[in-house]
């Protein structure tokens, strides 16, 4: 090999490609600017549509025991959130509020037992859960009851001479150990690495194509082939060309990703009631600017060696995106908050980085399992280059007049030609 | 002193899925000597492309041996490809790079070291009156310019063979009788050039020595004159007949 020659392929690829509009959009605009956009998007909508929803008036009927509905139509009616529905029986009113022309039916009653006497009652809320307007007039009329509820306490305490707390007896309080931090690093545990691959995967898909099927289609293969370089040369500036594009499209994901988290969700979260907060440990940084690298070795082989079997580059897109789509798989099972790094998920090449990241982020380094994870990774990438080795000695592959794809050659002439040689051995 | 190109039972099989064996080309012999322009003449399928293309080593031969400046195709075919400059109209250009930037690539990818790149390339775009457009990118060139960039790319490395593979095809008139004379100006300087085409009056302006090619055979090789005078012929028309004619009597 000469590495001269390899870093004037890059050079010059590198050069071309960041003038070509399709991969300059898929590995560098994306990644920085859409995805962070998106998520900002989604978050900033689901607030608004909250506020909606909380701007609602909630069209409610009491119905039930005289004495008790018109209490709680006297509580309902001092909150201006509701609106009373008169009139209505809990047989009639069902329909209604699945015809969205009542948001839900509050039904009070005695209780059964002898032991209430006026203080108790039972009551049963009627809503629709799948209308968000019905499910917040569920929520309000809750709030209600509890403030009844505190109320009625308040009440008991007092004429005995105890306080509410005394009286009452036992509370639950629900408290969070974790800090904001801690919820933050969970958060982007499960969010960042998931897109680090998903960019990475896209910002070698293009420059994958455009490298093999795309100089094919403009005809300047040939004229590569006929410089005095070698097709090892060719080949291996090519792919890191693309690795490169695939691990600049991860990072520069990442790194969007957590700007938006730390200076956009944050605050939002914040204003929201939120207390996540997105620290970065530094810890991370060399896991992660390991893992990106290694996970575009690994794909920007594998999408080449898919691509170099085409002749235009829609056929390359054709030939690459099912890898592509069939990756994911994998990505959206690992999505499981509570899945984590095992020997297992280790030995499992992309899926392992993808762990590897997680744990870092959340500042949980297991050095024998990143290791094996790293190790598999290489393993991965060399038998992939081993694969692109004996698929280009094949001439009719080199020059592009190879009428099929990766796995009928394997298929093809691989698998037999050792089938065959095992045979005579 | 051996020629610059040196073929020798030069053949090329390909194994069609449809058609079997195909034999492209077919034990294929000749020399081409310094400041020579040696024609390849031959229809559409004769085997002329295939010729080229193994000595350009972009394909490997089935059997037979060539050399290119004492450069064996099989066993150094990096040195090979570093003597010589290869042309064909189907060969494209980067459409984003530059002018600058596309001379620059093949010169260093030709073994032109980085220091004496620049003095090179300011060569070449005077040479061909490039200096407007040096810094535009290819695909805003017109065909006449990009025409002159890839005889250019093709000379940047200033090989002393140069293959130039039907290089006419699709020009219009003036564009061909332009590379015409930069193919003579070429050889004025002492390149030894293999020019394939299927033009006969091209062929018959051009070539000091003139091989007609058919299925893969040199049916006969040799100056203008010597083909007149073994055929009893005058139009080098008239002589590729009779040759095709002749074989096809001999093969009945």
């Amino acid at each position: 090999m000469n590495w001269g020659d390899i870093r004037v392929i890059w050079r010059f690829e590198l050069r071309a490609a960041l003038r070509e509009r399709n991969i300059v959009i898929y590995s560098v605009v994306l990644p920085v600017v859409l995805y962070p956009l998106v998520l900002w998007l989604m978050f900033t909508g689901m607030t608004f549509v909250a506020g909606q929803t909380a701007g609602f008036v909630s069209r409610l009927a009491v119905v039930g025991d005289s004495a008790l509905r018109s209490r709680f139509e006297r509580r309902a009616l001092a909150d201006t959130r509701f609106e009373l529905v008169e009139g209505e029986q809990v047989a009639s009113a069902l329909p209604r509020i699945r015809a969205g022309a009542i948001d839900a039916v509050l039904e009070v009653t005695p209780p059964t037992t002898a032991a209430g006497g006026d203080r108790d009652f039972v009551a049963v809320i009627h809503f629709d859960g799948s209308r968000s307007r019905s499910d917040e007039a569920q929520r309000r009329i809750s709030l209600l009851l509890d403030r009844e509820r505190d109320r009625a306490l308040s009440d008991q305490a007092r004429r005995r001479g105890l306080t509410t707390d005394e009286w009452q007896g036992w509370v639950v309080e629900r408290r969070n150990v974790a800090s904001g931090q801690r919820m933050g690093a969970f958060v982007m545990s499960l969010l960042l690495p998931f897109m680090l691959v998903v960019m990475v995967a896209m910002g070698c898909l293009y420059p994958a194509v455009d490298a093999t099927a795309g100089e094919r289609e403009r005809g300047t293969w040939e004229t590569l082939l006929a410089t005095g370089t070698s097709r090892v040369n060719i080949a291996v500036g090519k792919y890191l060309y693309v690795a490169t594009l695939g691990t600049a499209a991860g990072l520069l994901n990442l790194g969007a990703m957590l700007l938006s988290m730390r200076v956009v969700f944050a605050q939002q979260l914040a204003a929201a009631g939120g207390g996540l907060a997105f620290e970065f440990p530094l810890a991370a940084v060399p896991v992660l600017a390991l893992a990106a690298p290694l996970v575009a070795l690994l794909l920007a082989a594998v999408m080449m060696l898919f691509a170099s079997f085409a002749r235009t580059f829609k056929e390359g897109q054709a030939l690459v995106m099912p890898f592509y789509l069939l990756l994911m798989v994998p990505l959206a099972v690992l999505q499981q908050p509570d899945v984590e790094l095992t020997t297992g998920i280790a030995l499992v090449p992309v899926a392992n980085m993808l762990m590897v990241a997680r744990e870092a982020l959340r500042s949980h380094f297991d050095l024998p399992l990143i290791a094996l994870s790293g190790a598999v990774e290489l393993v991965a990438v060399a038998l992939c280059l081993r694969l692109a080795g004996a698929v280009m000695r094949f001439e009719d592959v080199q020059v592009g007049s190879y009428r099929g794809h990766l796995l009928k050659l394997v298929g093809q002439r691989l698998l037999r030609r050792r089938a065959r040689s095992g045979g005579r051995a | 002193m051996s020629a610059p190109v040196v073929v020798q039972a030069l053949r090329k099989v390909f194994i069609d899925e449809s058609r079997g064996e195909v034999r492209a080309v077919d034990g294929v012999d000749f020399a081409v000597q310094a400041g020579e322009i040696f024609g390849l003449l031959g229809a559409n399928g004769a085997g002329k492309t295939t010729t080229l293309r193994l000595l350009a080593t972009v394909l490997a031969p089935t059997a037979g041996s060539a050399q290119v400046m004492g450069h064996d195709l099989v066993a150094a075919p990096e040195q090979v490809r570093r003597s010589l400059g290869f042309y064909t109209t189907s060969t494209a250009l980067y459409p984003r790079l530059t002018v600058r930037e596309t001379l620059e690539l093949f010169a260093r990818l030709n073994g032109i070291p980085a220091t004496s790149v620049r003095a090179r390339i300011d060569a070449l775009v005077a040479r061909f009156g490039m200096a407007e457009y040096q810094h535009s990118r290819v695909e805003r060139l017109s065909t006449g310019m990009k025409q002159k960039v890839s005889i250019a790319r093709t000379i940047a490395h200033d090989p002393p063979v140069l293959i130039f593979d039907e290089p006419t095809v699709g020009l219009d008139v003036l564009n061909a009788i332009e590379l015409q004379q930069v193919i003579r100006e070429l050889r004025g300087e002492g390149k030894a050039i293999v020019f394939s085409t299927h033009i006969m009056s091209e062929a018959e302006k051009l070539c000091d020595r003139i091989a007609i090619i058919d299925r893969g055979v040199i049916l006969a090789h040799g100056s203008l004159a010597e083909l007149r005078a073994a055929t009893g012929c005058h139009y080098l028309e008239d002589i590729f007949v009779h040759c095709i004619k002749q074989r096809g009597g001999a093969a009945a």
